[in-house]
């Protein structure tokens, strides 16, 4: 199990069994997992629309070692945390599959692994260069996430 | 000198390719490098969006000097993770 990394992007299907066991550690009584799954029904101001399947894409060079330095900036803010694992899905995901998994490990419940989990899947939304693009029976679309001012080019004038 | 371009998601599709070695001026930067791209890619839309460039896989400005050999991202805001809040 120490083998496998704690940080990667994948085709492959997750798990959270998978990933809280890659940062189970001996001297660590407390393990918080987030998934974030593919919702197939979302309520918008137009009401509700349905999603068939997304399909993320990385840049995966790039995003693993960002996902490292979220794990980075946690153990800065969060000293206590002995281990953070960040796995990501590419490719097709199905209504109900998870496209991200987390976990974060530390003594005690108390020394900050709730909100290290949660600081840990917005910064990956935030700043980790990966796409998805929303899926139904009629059409396609890619959705951008907010933008991030300190991240923007300026963009010149065309 | 010579970088490669690589492009993700929307710019991807638009341009209709993923990776590309573009020849630049010396001491070219980010911004010079986009201008010649709007100009040789006319499918490709640079312009009136929100844009993040990584150069060698770091975030970039559009002022950062290239070297030779550097290797320069173009993508939209980035959306990955599981969906949070409506996004509508």
């Amino acid at each position: 199990m120490s083998s496998k990394k704690l940080f990667e992007i994948t085709d492959q299907p997750l798990s959270l069994d998978e990933v809280a066991a890659r940062v189970n550690r001996p001297n660590c009584g407390a393990i918080t997992t987030f998934a974030g799954v593919v919702r197939g029904e979302t309520v918008t101001q137009a009401g509700q629309r349905s999603t068939d399947f997304l399909h993320y894409e990385a840049y995966a060079e790039m995003a693993e070692p960002m996902l490292a330095q979220i794990a980075d900036e946690i153990r800065a803010q969060w000293p206590k945390v002995e281990a953070v694992s960040i796995l990501h899905r590419i490719g097709r995901c199905a209504i109900g599959e998870a496209s991200v998994v987390i976990a974060v490990t530390t003594p005690h419940r108390g020394d900050g692994c709730f909100e290290a989990c949660q600081y840990a899947i917005e910064r990956l939304k935030a700043i980790v260069p990966i796409w998805k693009e929303e899926n139904w029976s009629d059409g396609q679309v890619w959705v951008e996430g907010p933008r991030q001012p300190e991240l923007a080019l300026d963009i010149p004038r065309g | 000198m010579k970088i490669t371009v690589r492009l993700f998601a929307t710019l991807r599709q638009q341009a209709g390719w993923k990776e590309k070695i573009v020849e630049v001026p010396p001491a070219s930067t980010v911004a010079g490098l986009m201008a010649q791209l709007a100009r040789d890619e006319p499918n490709l839309a640079l312009t009136g969006r929100t844009l993040y460039a990584a150069v060698n896989m770091t975030y970039a400005k559009s002022e950062q000097v290239l070297a030779d050999g550097d290797e320069v991202a173009f993508f939209p805001p980035v959306s990955g993770g599981s969906p949070g809040r409506n996004n509508a």
